[in-house]
């Protein structure tokens, strides 16, 4: 379970997720300065090819759990009342997950664009 | 020369309040332990610890003008003017510049800051190559003066369950060292949100050592270790 990352696991997975997020930041910069898209159906067919798609998704899921992995240190560390703490952390945990939904059914209708899923 | 200490006695005050004394001259050379010599000399009631008077013992740590220091290496002439002078953050005071360490202590003894040997103990003594000696330079050195500790907003916040930086430090100085055979469950024993994870590599502690030491070094060579034994 995402919310039971602790200790070492949770370090690591941070730095991983920062590593990933870093490298998505670099090739997508080198795409927008060297190939901008000219057109949004162009812009579509790149980011709906299967690998762009693959790694979006990825990406969605990094931010997100490095998101949550963060905030919860922030929490842990200024929030000490437990009823307080476990509302924050539930409300934070519903944002990032919500918008990690979100964001596949967005990449699911950019593939599928006959789909009715939103 | 104007020095604002903070005064305290939970057993007669309501609330903290600083006092000023105004010295008219202060010896050529001075260190900051001989300001509060003197002023205690002025003022009986000012309470502060100190022993050895040479950056040894660590007694007299306070916080200077915002910063974690040793009282008796401090230059007064270093010091920005009027000095402020108050206990280490963090820790409960006893009587004015007096903080109750306990829980500082209770860190210290729980990283376990002996050698743990399995092995039967060599008749007349353990050797070690120059090598592994030298893995100990920059961690045994600490005289755990709490100056680190007290700097760090991870141990503010979280004062009962992480470790803190002089506690790592003392941890990584056996994991370091060739003859320990404790390791496991060192690491072991620091795993989970708390004890080591705490540390945010603020490095307020490497700031703060009067003695140069660098627990924020020594609490990132923890965590690789404790990754490197995990895969």
């Amino acid at each position: 379970m995402i919310t039971s990352i602790q200790g070492m696991h949770a370090w690591l997975l941070q730095r991983l997720t920062a590593v990933f997020m870093l490298v998505c930041f670099v090739v997508a910069a080198l795409y927008f300065l060297l190939s901008p898209p000219q057109s949004y159906e162009e812009w579509r067919t790149v980011v709906t090819a299967t690998p762009v798609a693959l790694a979006l998704a990825l990406f969605f899921i990094a931010v997100s759990l490095h998101a949550w992995i963060g905030l919860r240190d922030i929490i842990i560390d200024y929030v000490h009342r437990f009823s307080l703490r476990i509302l924050v952390l539930s409300l934070i945990f519903i944002v990032l997950f919500g918008q990690t939904l979100w964001l596949f059914l967005v990449l699911i209708k950019a593939m599928h664009p006959m789909t009715t899923l939103l | 020369m104007q020095v604002n200490i903070y005064r305290y006695n939970p057993e007669t005050d309501s609330a903290p309040r600083t006092q000023s004394y105004q010295l008219d001259s202060v010896v050529e050379g001075a260190m900051l332990l001989d300001v509060l010599k003197q002023i205690k000399a002025l003022d009986e009631t000012l309470s502060f610890r100190h022993s050895c008077g040479e950056g040894v013992c660590g007694s007299d740590a306070v916080n200077v003008n915002g910063h974690n220091v040793l009282c008796c290496i401090t230059a007064v002439s270093d010091l920005k003017q009027p000095i402020e002078i108050r206990p280490l953050p963090g820790m409960p005071v006893i009587r004015d510049l007096v903080v109750d360490m306990s829980q500082f202590y209770h860190h210290y003894r729980a990283v376990d800051p002996y050698l743990i040997v399995h092995d039967p103990v060599p008749e007349d003594e353990f050797l070690q190559t120059p090598e592994q000696r030298e893995k100990l330079d920059g961690l045994y050195e600490c005289i755990m003066c709490g100056a680190c500790t007290t700097s760090c907003p991870s141990f503010w916040w979280n004062p009962e369950r992480f470790r803190g930086p002089a506690a790592l430090l003392q941890a990584y100085r056996f994991v370091a060292d060739s003859r320990d055979q404790g390791t496991a469950t060192r690491l072991k024993a620091l795993e989970g949100p708390y004890r080591l994870f705490r540390c945010h590599t603020i490095m307020n502690c490497v700031d703060a050592c009067p003695k140069g030491l660098n627990p924020t070094h020594a609490i990132g060579e923890l965590k690789k270790k404790m990754l490197k034994d995990s895969i």
